[in-house]
């Protein structure tokens, strides 16, 4: 069953339980992969001779709205943990719950979005902008989805692991917490460049 | 024991004082979008404030503040290969040969003029 060694205690030479220097490590490829879509927006908007004022096209007070609902589900994420650290289970599932619902109330906000747009026959060939931005949020929106996906089986079968090995569940919900609050943290910095500038 | 619980109790304090900080900067960021300063101060502004934002996040939800050595030099790496895309990206705009350019003579006036921050480098 234990495969992964040092799931709990921390490996010596790292300092860190494997999980958490494996997040990190995948979290600094996210950061390339977004990092790359953002210097290609860069690139873009430098070397277009029109660019579209973000707040002209878009709907910013639903872009706000998800600005809230993101910043929101990533303190429900961290109070979750935080739950745990207390075993109090019933404020975990609570937390984690909250945190699941933020994340669809987020992908019902931007289905709206999209779906105003493509009623309005705006789709990405429309502008190297709405090109880039369909980009940047619908590879951001998978990455919402799949947090979901994470977290339902965190507080779903996931929870089972709370009575059999708990610090390895913390854990479990602190490494599922730290990718989601990049996610959080990418759309801190998509929102501001696609929406208001 | 108590004292590690004592601990989590005053960090969850902190996590809403962070809470209600993200709030007031998103409101921030969105109010002086309104506030026409020009491009450049404008992007510089907004950049600032996502900055602040990401790094409470990062600090606070994402425990940096109280990390080990060996994250913090994942994540430098993982900046400083961040910046070099960004400035290989960049400076392939430079990188273009004269003919292919959005310019031609007649247009070429104008758009220099709607980005002024362009021209010294073409003459390379």
């Amino acid at each position: 069953m234990d495969t992964i060694p040092f799931t709990v205690q921390p490996r010596e030479d790292t300092g860190l339980f494997n999980a958490k220097l494996g997040i990190w490590i995948f979290l600094a490829s996210e950061v390339m992969l977004f990092g790359g879509l953002f210097s290609s927006y860069v690139l873009l908007r430098i070397g277009s001779i029109t660019w579209p004022l973000g707040s002209d096209v878009l709907n910013v007070p639903l872009g706000a709205l998800n600005t809230i609902i993101l910043i929101s589900s990533s303190v429900t994420m961290v109070l979750s943990w935080a739950a745990l650290k207390e075993k109090n289970l019933n404020k975990f599932r609570f937390n984690l719950w909250a945190t699941i619902l933020l994340a669809l109330a987020f992908m019902v906000v931007k289905s709206f979005e999209y779906g105003a747009k493509f009623s309005h026959g705006i789709f990405p060939k429309e502008s190297t902008y709405f090109a880039i931005y369909f980009t940047l949020t619908g590879l951001h929106a998978f990455h919402v989805l799949g947090g979901v996906v994470v977290n339902s089986y965190l507080l779903g079968p996931g929870t089972k692991m709370w009575k059999t090995d708990p610090e390895r569940f913390v854990n479990r919900i602190e490494v599922a917490g730290l990718y989601w609050h990049f996610v959080d943290l990418v759309w801190i910095f998509l929102f501001p460049i696609l929406y208001l500038l | 024991m108590s004292e590690k619980s004592h601990d989590i109790k005053s960090e969850i304090k902190i996590y809403y004082y962070v809470f209600g900080a993200l709030i007031f900067f998103s409101a921030l960021t969105v109010g002086v979008s309104y506030i026409h300063f020009g491009l450049i101060i404008g992007i510089t502004v907004a950049l600032l404030i996502a900055l602040v934002k990401g790094s409470l996040v990062a600090s606070h939800f994402m425990h940096l503040k109280s990390e080990k050595k060996l994250v913090y030099f994942v994540l430098i790496m993982t900046v400083i290969f961040f910046l070099s895309m960004m400035t290989l990206f960049i400076a392939s705009f430079y990188d273009v040969p004269e003919g292919l350019k959005f310019l031609d003579k007649e247009k070429g006036k104008t758009i220099k003029q709607q980005l002024p921050n362009h021209h010294e480098e073409k003459k390379h």
